[in-house]
This record gives structure tokens, sequence and C-alpha cells, in this order.
């Protein structure tokens, strides 16, 4: 009797754990096309934006979301954040009810873009307001569904902040060891990137013990660079093989195989870049804006920085990678308005911009602030002066003749396996097992099956 | 068979016998005990190093010279880690005890009454029926994490459970299985149940009109509490001692169970991981159940070796 | 008036009938929980488990595909696969030594008068403490710059770095360390089995006590050790711990289930690490039959 229940029963289940996954967002029950936007009956809306940061990031915008709030008490915020690493997991968890707001990074736009549930902002933003902003941070959230182009066709999120990430020195450390050698020379140019050659001899000449040339050496500046890049303009060919590219990789790997500069593999690995420079081990290293709290607290030494060296390719140019994040809004949201609201006031807002760069979290995305405030150090005094070196931040998102900012490769990428695999792999050419020509001989055709699976999500 | 039994020497091995045995033996026997004593220092040695190392300032614990036990013990270490916030070790051993009161109360319930089923009633197909239960210990847990992880995921967004406040909801995939029963205990218990339940107990029970229920409260459990003790607390150990099913669903940390906030401590590079507290941590987590395996040792030999020993 | 009638119309056969079915519903009734959650969270699991791995459901299309047999296509050529497959192979040689050193413990405990208890006790204390903790005091043992290993020795290996044999070298020592107290205890529990006779019919017949080890004792302890191996290799498939923990996602460490893991919970390719995960279960599954057979475990 009991088992004449049990089959219809255990059959529903089943039926009912298949039915999960393939349904659209628009058939699930419940949960299903609606944001977590309602109207109370007092006629405010409440949304929510959902985020990502530290715990002193996370108090940094309760700030700001209280700022809108007050100037806007139709709406009520809920803000919430997790940490970086667990965001996207958590954000594709949602299934089909996205929060009002919510963090883009560049690394997952364009498949959120592609997915049609982010909302075409082009109608709510003025021209005028874009213009106030970086250019290069509002052509990057485009993105035209119906030809899978990124940096055209309509707006799907509203930028946060530009990162250019930049080559730091120590400079009191520099002339220390400048000093102590007797060297001649000075001090390197903040506006003219040196050649890789140069850079190279100049990190040899201030070899010392214990302290390393530079603690590691960023891959795409390197490829950027040296006029290469992973793959052609359609993303669907793979270039890694280019004698450009092959070149870039072992300029990298030589850094510490040949001219002992840097830090191997493993000495990486128990230590990274970052920590190495703030421990005074290493002369050179890489910064972006928001490291300037930790670099203005947690150390006193002076520090700047200058342009990323250029490579011995025809027509290389030096280039830095220019990450970001954005604010987008669920199609799906049933407070669009208020939500629209919010993301616009804190990527406009002058006073978050001021705020941004005074309490050294990120360059000012809203251009009159960083051109005119920003750089004639307004707000700022002591260590939070530095670096002096300003310009070169917003050259690297203007591109000027000779420097120039890229948005990282991940951002061209539908499905990020075929980068996340291949710097996964790349180890036995630091550690010196395999040339970089030889191993990207082989590695060819493994990423050009992830460029493939790339390629099939979009055509 | 309890530890007490398991170490009883055979008898004609006995160390009396010492004089009678050749010189080779001897020796060999000597060596062998110095091998062995060595071994069981280094079975202990990594739980001083715990130790030692919590007790290290966090410059000693990342020193390159061997510090054996630092000059000043810090002895609150522990206390510091207890108390801290960002590790929430207390509220994750409540978290943890939740799960293992509520599996092990009403697991046990199910397990013990299917065990009485199979062990003492008549049923058509027995062996068909436990055949389809034993083939649920075949099947490994990763077979089977991911649909139930998206189940899970898909019953969040419809109740549309706060993330930021999610308890209890992310320790349910935990407890809930774990309800409908233990396989392993099932099995152990309906050997055990076979052996003291005598038949004639039972018949005399029917004919007094007891319900099947009753006799399966008043006569099987009690005449078999020491089996279901032993797998009680083996079966305690494993909840206490679980990890990866946790570390999936636990993510806030208002939600952790002791073994995943222990893990928040790990980070990614060897500089930045307050090393004295996660061995201060380590220590703290492995304690309770050392305690209970000295405690209780002969009932957990009891259920390690049964499987092991049928031939 | 009616109960009477009721009684003369049962035949002993009837009512003995009666209460039987009566038993078998009650039997089926106390066996229905564990019944609902086999189906529930094995069969309906595993099953769509199957299903998913036909398909590619795309979390931030919410979009699902069926796409045949394309995950298992790219699990069969994805070089991260095949080497966490290798990996969690090769981190199995361990097995050997730690059953070999247990039997021989087990033997030198059997043989002692006293202590026997306490350093068994001693022995078994790695299997009780969680793999968390055991995970996190030996990647701190065997760290490159400040572990007790380096440091003791004098060494500079970078045991837990990117080297494909280190890595592996160092969780085998520390799986030998883990298993021992589990194989020594099984093993003394065997050793109980084997009836004196037969060493004094050895010792009469002039067998050395090393002959008697090898022609009584390890014959008949093979179930034991069958058992043994048996359950390490299907412990050892399904290794997490190590991967997560010890080796924070080195790639020498980086198992088969670290990788259902990475591609299935932490970049939500649900449908690729279901396949992955199938591919496992069925070897584990198969596996586990030839073991229940053999130990003929439905005789209950």
């Amino acid at each position: 009797m009991k088992k004449k229940i049990i089959a219809p029963f255990a059959l529903t289940l089943l039926f009912a754990l298949v039915s999960c996954g393939t349904t659209t967002t628009d058939s699930l029950p419940g949960g299903g096309s609606n944001g977590g936007g309602q109207t109370s009956q007092q006629g405010t809306s409440t949304i929510e934006f959902f985020g990502w940061g530290s715990a002193e990031e996370q108090e940094n915008f309760q700030t700001l979301v209280d700022a809108f709030m007050a100037e806007n008490p139709d709406v009520r915020v809920i803000y919430s954040a997790t940490d970086a690493s667990g965001y996207m997991t958590t954000l594709r968890n949602r299934g089909s009810s996205l929060p009002d707001v919510f963090y883009m990074p560049d690394y997952e736009f364009m498949a959120w873009a592609d997915s049609g549930r982010l909302y075409d902002m082009s109608n709510d933003v003025t021209q005028a307001e874009l213009d106030s902003v970086w250019k290069l941070s509002t052509d990057m959230y485009r993105y035209d569904r119906s030809t899978t182009t990124l940096g055209t066709g309509p707006l799907f999120a509203l930028p946060k902040d530009l990162g250019p990430y930049l080559l730091v020195y120590n400079k009191t450390l520099l002339q220390q060891i400048i000093t102590e050698k007797g060297l001649t020379i000075g001090l390197p140019d903040p506006h003219v990137p040196m050649t890789w050659a140069a850079f190279r001899n100049y990190l040899k000449a201030i070899k010392k013990d214990n302290v390393f040339g530079i603690g590691s050496y960023e891959m795409m500046h390197a490829i950027y660079s040296n006029n290469a890049d992973y793959w052609d303009a359609t993303v669907r060919q793979q270039r890694i093989t280019d004698p450009n590219f092959v070149n870039a990789i072992q300029f990298i790997a030589d850094l510490h195989l040949v001219d002992g500069v840097m830090p191997s593999p493993s000495q990486q690995n128990s230590m990274n870049a970052y920590q190495r420079f703030l421990n005074g081990g290493a002369v050179f290293a890489w910064m972006g804006a928001w490291d300037l709290k930790a670099f203005w607290n947690q150390v006193t030494f002076d520090f700047d920085v200058i342009p990323t060296p250029v490579g011995p390719a025809a027509g290389a140019k030096s280039t830095s990678w220019v990450g970001s994040v954005g604010y987008a809004v669920s199609k799906n949201s049933r407070q669009i308005g208020a939500a629209m609201r919010l993301a616009k006031y804190l990527t406009f807002n002058e006073e978050s911009a001021r705020l941004n760069y005074k309490l050294g979290q990120a360059m000012p995305n809203v251009k009159a602030i960083a051109e005119n405030d920003w750089v004639n150090n307004i707000g700022l005094e002591g260590r939070s002066l530095l670096p002096e070196n300003k310009q070169l931040f917003i050259d690297t998102v203007n591109q000027t003749e000779l420097i120039a900012g890229k948005n990282r490769s991940r951002y061209y990428l539908y499905d990020n396996t075929a980068i996340l695999d291949f710097e996964d792999s790349l180890e036995p050419v630091f550690s010196g097992a395999k040339t970089a020509q030889q191993f990207m001989r082989e590695y060819a055709s493994s990423f050009q099956d992830d460029l493939d699976e790339n390629a099939s999500y979009l055509y | 068979m309890s530890m007490d039994m398991a170490l009883k020497p055979v008898k004609t091995r006995r160390n009396s016998n010492w004089h009678k045995r050749s010189k080779g033996e001897k020796v060999g026997f000597v060596i062998a005990t110095i091998f062995v004593i060595f071994g069981a220092l280094t079975m202990l040695f990594p739980y001083f190093w715990m130790v030692s190392t919590a007790l290290k300032t966090i410059a000693e614990a990342n020193s390159v010279q061997l510090i054996l036990w630092p000059a000043k013990p810090n002895w609150s270490v522990f206390r510091d880690l207890i108390n801290s916030p960002a590790v929430n070790f207390l509220p994750s051993i409540g978290n943890t005890l939740f799960i293992e009161v509520t599996v092990i109360l009403i697991g046990t319930f199910s397990s013990t009454l299917a065990a009485f089923a199979f062990a003492k009633l008549k049923m058509r197909h027995r062996r068909l029926k436990l055949l389809v239960l034993m083939s649920s210990m075949m099947v490994p847990y990763a077979a089977v994490m991911l649909p139930q992880y998206r189940a899970y995921l898909f019953l969040i967004n419809f109740f549309k459970v706060d993330m930021s406040n999610p308890w209890p909801w992310p320790l349910l995939p935990l407890i809930i299985p774990g309800l409908f029963g233990n396989i392993g205990m099932t099995f152990f218990l309906i050997t055990a149940m076979k052996g003291s339940i005598p038949d004639s107990l039972l018949e005399s029970a029917k004919i007094d009109g007891a319900s099947y229920f009753r006799m399966y409260w008043q006569i099987a459990l009690p005449l078999t509490k020491p089996a279901i003790a032993a797998q009680v607390i083996f079966w305690f150990v494993g909840i206490w001692n679980d990890f990866f099913a946790p570390s999936i669903y636990l993510t806030n940390p208002k939600v952790w169970t002791l073994q995943v906030a222990l893990t928040s401590l790990n980070s990614s590079y060897g500089t930045g991981t307050n090393i004295p507290w996660i061995m201060a941590g380590s220590f703290l987590a492995s304690i309770p159940m050392i305690i209970v395996f000295i405690i209780f040792r002969n009932m957990f030999v009891q259920s390690v070796a049964f499987s092991g020993v049928k031939e | 008036m009616k109960e009477k009638d009721k009684t003369k119309t049962l035949t002993p056969a009837k009512r003995k009938s009666n209460f039987t079915r009566h038993e078998e519903r009650v039997a089926n009734l106390f066996i229905l929980l564990p019944m609902i959650g086999f189906l529930i969270f094995t069969l309906a699991s595993f099953g769509f488990g199957f299903y998913q791995s036909f398909t590619n459901f795309n979390p931030v299309r919410q979009e699902t595909k069926w796409i045949w047999f394309e995950n298992y296509k790219t699990l069969l050529k994805d070089k991260n696969f095949k080497d966490a497959a290798l990996n969690t192979v090769l981190l199995m040689a361990s097995i050997p030594i730690g059953i070999t050193l247990g039997l021989l413990l087990a033997v030198y405990l059997k043989n002692l008068a006293k202590g026997s208890k306490l350093l068994s006790l001693l022995y078994y204390l790695p299997a009780i403490t969680s793999a968390v903790a055991v995970n996190i005091v030996w990647r701190y043992i065997f760290n490159a710059e400040f572990g007790f290993i380096n440091s003791f020795f004098g060494l500079k290996i970078d045991w837990i770095g990117v080297d494909f044999w280190f890595i592996k070298i160092a969780l085998w020592i520390k799986g030998v360390w883990s298993a021992l107290g589990v194989t020594m205890i099984l093993y003394l529990a065997g050793l109980n089995n084997i009836p004196l006779e037969y060493y004094e019919a050895a010792s009469v017949d002039g067998a050395s006590k090393w002959q008697q080890f090898i022609h009584i004792t390890i014959p008949l302890l093979s179930p034991t050790t069958f058992y043994l191996v048996v359950t390490a290799i299907i412990g050892g498939l399904q290794s997490f711990a190590e991967a997560q923990i010890f080796a924070n996602g080195q790639k020498g460490a980086r198992t088969i289930v670290w990788y259902i893991w990475e591609r299935g919970i932490y970049m939500s390719k649900y449908g690729l690490a279901s396949a992955a995960s199938f591919l496992l279960a069925t070897f584990i599954i198969i596996i586990t039959i030839i073991q229940f057979r053999r130990t003929k475990v439905l005789d209950v």
C-alpha cells in the first residue's frame, strides 16, 4: 500500500527537480520575473543595491547611500555587500531575482549584457551627463546584442570608476640605492616610457641583495605594450603564437631567469608583489588608485608612478590595462525609476567623486573633478598628496601620443575560461622549463578550443 | 568488539615468555619498539606543533628559524580567537551543535525504526529493499552535490530568503537528508538487533497485544542500546568533522559551522594569515572530538571494525 | 454476536495471514523514511545530475540547452580534468604504505603486554581529528619559508608550490600519518580472529616467526586488507580537503572532486561538472559493487 504512494510521489519530485533548470525567466513561479523592488503604502519605493567591498568600502558606500536617501526621501535603499571573490557566484545564484542596482565588473559585462537581463539605460542618461565622465568608461559599457559587439549600441551600465594599473616605485628606497651604489642614473622619467631594454638595464643597475628590482610583471602590460593581443579583432582566432606575443611573455620570464631582478614563481607564490613592495623587498611594483589608502597609511616611504615600459615591436605603444566596475540595473526591476536615480547619483555625483580621491579609493570618474581638483591636490595634504604623477592616470584613460590604456583581456570574452586556464598553465615558462615559443606552440590548440567555445555562446 | 578486546595479547606471546625467545627475536623486538615509539611521537608531533605555534607571536610563527617553544607563550591566544567577531568561533560551534542534535535525534529514530523492521519483521522482497537502501551507500556525494545545490538555490530564490541574514536556511541542506536516516547505522543495527532481540520476547509481546511500535520502543531500543550508542558517537564525530558540504552552502559567517569557520582563517598567501590563530583554532576544534574518543573508544572501535571484519 | 461469527469464519490460516499482512504494512511503514530519503537524495538527485550532464545551463541567461554528449567530449579533451584525474590517482600511492605499516604496527601491538592501549590511542588520534585541522597543521609544517620540515632539516624545498612532485610527496607523508590508525585498528580486529592453533601448529612444524607471518597472518588477513584497500581507494577518489585546504588550489594537488567543485560551484558550469561527477560516480559504484559482493554485505 505504501509502495503505491511512493512511486507517484517520487516521480513528482523527480519532475520538480528536473523542471527547475528548464524554465526561462518568465515562467518561474513566485521569485520569477520580479526584482526586489516594491512600493509600500506611503509612496516610498524600496530598492535593493548589492555590491562588494572590504568593511571600509562598505562603510563608505553606506555613507553615499545615506546621502542619496537624504536627497531622495521617496526612495529607500537596502544596501548589502559580500566579499569580492564570492560576488559573481552569488549574483549568478540569485536565479531570476536580481537586485535592482548591482555592481557589474568589466570581466563579466559581456555575458550579462548579452543575456538581456540588464536594463537599457540609453534613454535615461543625457549626452551631457555622459560627456562629464571619461569616454572610455561609458563606451565600454555599450553592447550591441544583435551583432554581439562591445563598445557600440545601447548602454547597459554606468561606470563606477576606471582603474588604470600603473607601474609604481619606492622613491625613498630607490634614492637610497642610487646613493649607496654611487650610480649616475637618475629617477625614472615620469612622462616618457622606457623601452624594455632600458628598463632591464635600469633594474640590473639597481640590483641589491634582498631587494628585487620589481616584484612581478603584469602580463597584459607586456603584451599590450608590444603591439600584441591574445586574439584577433573578432576574438575568434588565437594570436598567442604571434612573435610579438611570444616575445612579451619571454621578456617577463627573463626578468627572473636571465636578469635575476624579479622573484621566481615560487617566491611570488609565498609572498605576492604587493606585500613585497610594502615590505621594501622590491623597488618597482604595480598599483591601482584603490591601493592609495593602504600606501598612505601603512607605509612611510615616498612613491610615484611612471609609464609602462614599451616593447621593441613595430607600432608598439606603452599600454596599461584599465579595469572598471559599473552599476547595472536589472531589467525586471519593479522600480526602474528609483534604481536609475541611484545609479546616476553614484556615477555622476561630484561630491562622491571627490570623496573617492580623498579617501584614496579611486581616480575620480567625473572628468572635471579629476582634471581640476584631483590633479591640483585640492583637499589633499601630507601623504595623500602622493603620487605626484596623477596626470599619468588621466593620460592612460584619455590616450595620448605616448601613453594608452586598454580594457582587460577578460572584458572581451563571454566566457572567461580561455584566459583563466591560460594564466593557470603558464608556470613552466616562468620557471624556465619551457621557452615561451615552445609553450605557445603547444598550447595554441587548447586556447583555440576555448575561444571556439567562447564564440559558441555568441554565434 | 571493543578496543580492549582487540588489544588483548595472544596468550603464548606474552612478554613473560621473554626468556624463551631467541636472541634474534629479542633484538628485532627492541628495534621494532624503537620504531613504534618514534612513530607514536610522530603522531603526536603535529598536535604539539599546533599548540606551540599557537602560543607564538606572529613574527615568531613566521620566522625562518626553528622555534620549538616560544620564549613567552601567549596563552591568551585562545581567548582572543574565541572572542574575535570575524571568526565567529562560538556561534559556529552553536551551528554545528544545532545540526548535530537535530540530525542525530531524528535520524537515529529513522534508522533504528528501519533496522528493527528489517531485522525482526516479516516483509516481502526484503533483500531487494535492502539492496535499494544499500545502493545509496554506493553513490558518492559528488554525484548528488550539484543537483541538491541547484534545488537549494531554487528554494532560496523562491522564498526570497534574505541572504545577509539567512539563518537557518543554508543549514537545511545539511540537516534534512540526515533526518531520513543513516544507512550505515541501519546496517550495523540490523545485525545487532538480530543478535540481541530474542524472537520469543517479540512473540509474547504480540500475544499481549503490543503494537509493533511499542515493541520497537520498549524492547528493541533498550536491548540494543550499546550498539546504537556506538553508532551515534561515530555519527556525531562525523558531523563535527564534516567540511565539504558545509563549505559549499555556508558562505555567510552567521551560519558557519566550526570547520568552515576554521578555514576562514586560512588565506592564499603565506604572509597575511594569522598563523598562531589558525593553529589555536585547529587545536580547539580538535580537542572535543579527541576527548569524546578517549572516553568512548570502545564504541568507536566497534563501529569502525564492523564492516572490515565480515568474511 | 457478530464477533462470534467473525471468529468462526476465520480459519487459523486466515488469521495468521491477517497478522502477516498487518506486520508487512507496519514493516513497510517503518522503513518509509529511509526509503523516501533514498528516493529524493540519492535516486532523484543522481538522476537529475545525469540529466544535467547532457545540458548546458547558463545561469546568466537562465537558460538550459540540451547538448547531448558535448560536456563529455569537452571533459575528455580538457587538460585540467586529465591532470586532476592523474593527481587523484597519484595521490593514492600512499595507500600501500599506510596499509603495510598499519599491519606491522598491529602485529607489534598484539605482542605487547603493556602500553598497547596507550599506543593504539595515540596512533588513532589523526583519524578522529577533522580533515580541516589536519590539513591546516600539515600545510604549515610543510611551509617553504617557516615550516618545521624546512627549518629542522635545513631544506629550502617549496613543498606546496608549483612543482609537480614535491606537493605529492608532502601529501603522501600526511596521508600515511592520517591513515595509520585506521588500518592498525582494523588489522588488530582481524588478528583476533586468527586461531592460535595455527601458529602453534606452525611452530611445532619448525616454521620461523617470519614464515608464520607470511604464510598464516597475511593470507588470513586478506579480507581486511581487501576492505582497507577498497575503502581507501573510494576515499581517495573523493579527496577534496587536501586540494582546497592543504594546497589552496595549487595545480599539483587538484583532484577530480576539486575540479567538480571549481567548475560546478565556483564557475557555475553545472553541465560540465555533472558530467565529471557522473564519470566519477560510475567508477566508484563499480568498485563498491565489487567490494559488496566480495564481503557479502547483504547477508544481514
